[in-house]
């Protein structure tokens, strides 16, 4: 564990000061308080219309929703991408990587010191950027209940489980990739591709089982090729680290919504659904990004233990 | 990596992830939805309609989207369907998904469709709050493409009333005669209904019911239908001359509907009749600029069939008179009438006043004339007495302020009945310590249909709790008030302590960064 602590620390001494990091720490921020201020404004509108009667009621949680989406989804994960894309080819490049095997440090301690080198800044500056977003809506908006308290408390969680996933994946990219910016390019593709997951999602589903457009049905073949089609755009979601976010932190946000298309529920809601029920239902998402987590830095460490001789000789 | 390279695929990838997520319904997708009613009141048995407007703002890479329609949470036993209603022939089509085009690249601006969503509540439904859930989900895309809301139904329980009516309530009988009413019983309720019949009369009287079959004292009615009873009022013997009252009732067996009518029997000498022309009612009082229905009773004093011409002899000005058959019948008015010798008819005196009147009594006189020759006036009044209604809304039902702060709301009170109202104010029902300006305080004079503003501005203490205060409002005259509106205001706490505590959570967020970059911000 030393070893891995030590190697952490090297990488965010290196990550720091880099201008690229910084660079997109500022676009977090930014992030954060331009959605504070239009969600402000929008908070604003929703007062003017409910008091005529119409929408929804104004409340604290929607606008740190608002607040918060825009750097959650956007920013953070290509900060978590920054912070790791050339861990591993960086140490290749320079030779580190053989001085690390000369002194024999086990490959586990590589890959978990580089992956909490590149996440621990990052989630430091996401649970920042969550108090920002947090203080801003509470001094323009007001202030929150408790159980709002609560869904943000789950929120800051998912989200820092979620950036710990594109650290991982950026340093098992890292890993395989020749050169930092081949590295830095495939996972800012991956982050786009699942970004945009239901575009892919409906075109991967539609090449996997696809229906002609101007068929209008009415066929056995046609409604078993539609449920294979559905089929397989529900199961798709689940490789997507976006789209499982999205539907997670969605729900905590937003104690009025029903779960998501993709997320089984066993039972009907009450609305507004209590924090524990959103939990329990949106748990199918914790459990997908604990796993994309787990699976990602294994293979990380066993593709390093695999090339790593190549390394060494 | 090169600077400008990185900052390329930098910019790229945020664009790209920006155009993904920032979006009009942000976290929840591109699909908007609403209902143009989202909770309707209905009764057991009843079709409901909710017309739901999807709109499809814009996707990349997407030129339409299907939606299925569905609904969660419906009761049992209740039946919803989805129609699609063309325009134009206005046909209906039961539909179960709907694909919306995204027209804008054709400078049509966004798919936009409605559908109906029909709701069937079943007979044995009970009174209550039913909510349940809309949903339109994207084939395309059933991650973000979904929209759901809630919708509302209130069932209440089914209208029961029945109405006993008759159109000659008022009837002459010689002292060895029986008299007769044609009572008609309406179902007006939405149930079917057994009714028993009952009299209260005089002692000595005999009442009896007489149906198709005989004497009846029960009668079954289906919702909506009517049924013409005969009811026979006999008087003892050595009955004196004079006027009797009877009250007939009929009643559900549970009670629940019921109605009563009054009957009058006047006793008359043989061979002897009252006036030709007269009234039970001749002075009414009403309120506000109504028109008014005097019941008038007319009579062939004679033995022979007559003709009776029917004319208003004197008026105030402005006001309009007719002879109706009944206070419904708008269509035809009675200039005469033809009466068989002995008997007698009861029309009603319609006196309509002008567009605008002072309070004050009026007095109206009619005339019968025989084909004989013979007439007789009569005169009625109607006494004015004024109405008054006054109707307050605001600006706004919801408002937002501070412990300490002031919030504002703009009242309009209206004028909608028929007299002035005079020192028009708001009482307003704040929690103590609630600090209640009025501007201005209150308004002398109020005309008819006019209307005028207050401002309301509600100062919450400066330590009240955080939360949803209702603060009830209505406006007064020294006549008339109007109906209690309730004000939401929410409460949050001082803005000063909230500014503080929003600028402790940026100063925490800023040592934590600031920490980690002193621990490794350099290299070593």
């Amino acid at each position: 564990m030393g070893e891995a602590l030590a190697i952490a620390g090297n990488e965010m001494r290196i990550l720091l000061p880099s201008w690229r990091w910084n660079l997109v720490v500022v676009l977090v921020f930014v992030c954060a308080l331009a959605g504070s201020y239009q969600a402000y404004l929008a908070h604003q509108e929703q007062i003017e219309s409910y008091g005529k009667g119409e929408g929804p009621r104004p409340a604290s949680l929607a606008a740190f929703a608002s607040g918060i989406w825009l750097a959650a989804n956007a920013a953070l994960p290509i900060l978590a991408v920054i912070s790791g894309y050339d861990t591993m080819s960086r140490e290749k490049k320079t030779g580190g990587m053989q001085l690390l095997f000369a002194r024999s440090t086990s490959k586990v301690s590589i890959v978990v010191g580089k992956f909490l080198g590149g996440f621990v800044p990052t989630a430091v500056v996401s649970f920042s950027s969550l108090l920002v977003t947090s203080g801003l809506t509470v001094a323009l908006v007001g202030s929150f209940t408790s159980e709002e308290v609560y869904r943000i408390a789950a929120f800051a969680a998912t989200l820092i489980l979620y950036v710990a996933v594109w650290v991982a994946i950026s340093v098992l990219i890292s890993t395989v990739a020749g050169s930092g910016m081949s590295s830095a390019l495939a996972s800012l593709f991956l982050l786009i591709l699942s970004g945009g997951w239901s575009i892919t999602s409906a075109a991967l589903s539609n090449l996997l089982a696809p229906l002609p457009s101007f068929w209008a049905g009415g066929t056995a073949w046609y409604g078993a090729l539609y449920e294979l089609k559905v089929r397989v755009d529900e199961y798709i979601n689940w490789f997507s680290p976006p789209a499982v976010f999205a539907v997670g932190g969605g729900a905590l946000l937003n104690p009025a919504a029903d779960a998501p298309p993709f997320v089984i529920q066993s039972r009907p809601p009450i609305f507004p659904v209590d924090v524990i029920e959103t939990l329990t239902t949106i748990w199918p998402c914790i459990s997908a990004m604990t796993s994309m987590l787990t699976v990602t830095l294994i293979s990380a460490y066993v593709i390093l233990r695999t090339r790593g001789i190549d390394l060494e000789s | 990596m090169g600077t400008k390279i990185f900052l390329i695929i930098l910019t790229i990838a945020f664009a790209a992830l920006v155009g993904f997520q920032f979006n009009a319904q942000r976290a929840y997708g591109l699909t908007g939805g609403r209902a143009t009613v989202t909770g309707i009141v209905t009764k057991p048995g009843n079709k409901i309609y909710f017309r739901i407007i999807l709109n499809y703002t814009v996707h990349p890479g997407l030129t339409s989207i299907t939606y299925d329609l569905m609904t969660r949470n419906l009761p049992n036993g209740w039946i919803a369907r989805f129609y699609k209603i063309y325009e134009g022939t206005g046909d209906k089509q039961e539909i179960t998904s709907l694909t919306i085009e995204y027209l804008a690249n054709q400078g049509l601006g966004p798919g936009l469709d409605d559908v109906e969503l029909e709701v069937e509540v079943p007979e044995t439904e009970r009174p209550g709050h039913y909510p349940f859930l809309f949903y339109a989900v994207g084939r395309e895309s059933p991650l973000s493409e979904a929209v759901s809301f809630k919708l509302t139904v209130d069932v209440e329980a089914l209208e029961r009333e029945i109405k006993l009516s008759t159109e000659y309530p008022d009837v002459t009988v010689e002292r060895e005669g029986t008299a007769r009413f044609a009572i008609v019983l309406d179902n007006i309720g939405e149930t079917d209904e057994l009714a028993n019949l009952t009299a209260e009369f005089p002692e000595g009287w005999r009442v009896t019911f007489k149906g198709q079959s005989g004497d009846i004292f029960g009668v079954y009615l289906p919702k909506g239908q009517s049924a013409i009873i005969q009811a026979e009022v006999k008087p003892p013997e050595g009955v004196a001359a004079g006027v009797y009252d009877f009250i007939v009732r009929a009643q559900s067996s549970d009670l629940v509907a019921n109605s009563t009518i009054a009957l009058k029997v006047a006793v008359v000498k043989a061979g002897t009749a009252e006036k030709m022309l007269s009234t039970l009612y001749p002075e009414l009082n009403i309120e506000g600029a109504k028109t008014i229905f005097f019941p008038i009773t007319i009579r062939n004093l004679g033995t022979s069939s007559l003709t009776y011409r029917l004319s208003s002899i004197s008026a105030p000005s402005g006001w309009t008179v007719s002879f109706r058959t009944t206070p419904d019948d708008r269509t035809s008015s009675i200039s005469s009438i033809f009466l068989v010798g002995g008997e007698s008819v009861t029309l009603y005196l319609e006196v309509a006043p002008p567009a605008t009147v002072a309070l004050g009594t009026y007095s109206f006189t009619v005339r019968a004339t025989s084909e004989e020759g013979a007439s007789q006036d009569l005169t009625v009044a109607a006494k004015m007495t004024g109405s008054y209604e006054i109707v307050m809304d605001f600006d706004a039902l919801y408002a937002q302020t501070r412990a300490g702060e002031t919030a504002s709301l703009i009242a309009t009170v209206t004028n909608l009945g028929a007299s002035e109202l005079t020192n028009v104010s708001l009482d307003v029902s704040a929690p103590s310590n609630w600090e209640v300006t009025e501007i201005p305080t209150f308004y002398d004079t109020l005309g008819l249909g006019e209307y005028k503003t207050i401002t309301l501005m509600l100062k919450a203490p400066g330590d009240a709790e955080i939360g949803d205060y209702l603060i009830g409002v209505r406006a007064t005259s020294d006549r008339v008030r109007s109906t209690q509106i309730l004000l939401r205001i929410n409460v949050q706490s001082a803005s000063v302590s909230l500014w503080i505590v929003g600028i402790a959570a940026i100063v925490i967020a800023v040592i934590m960064i600031a920490l980690v970059y002193l621990k490794f911000g350099r290299k070593r």
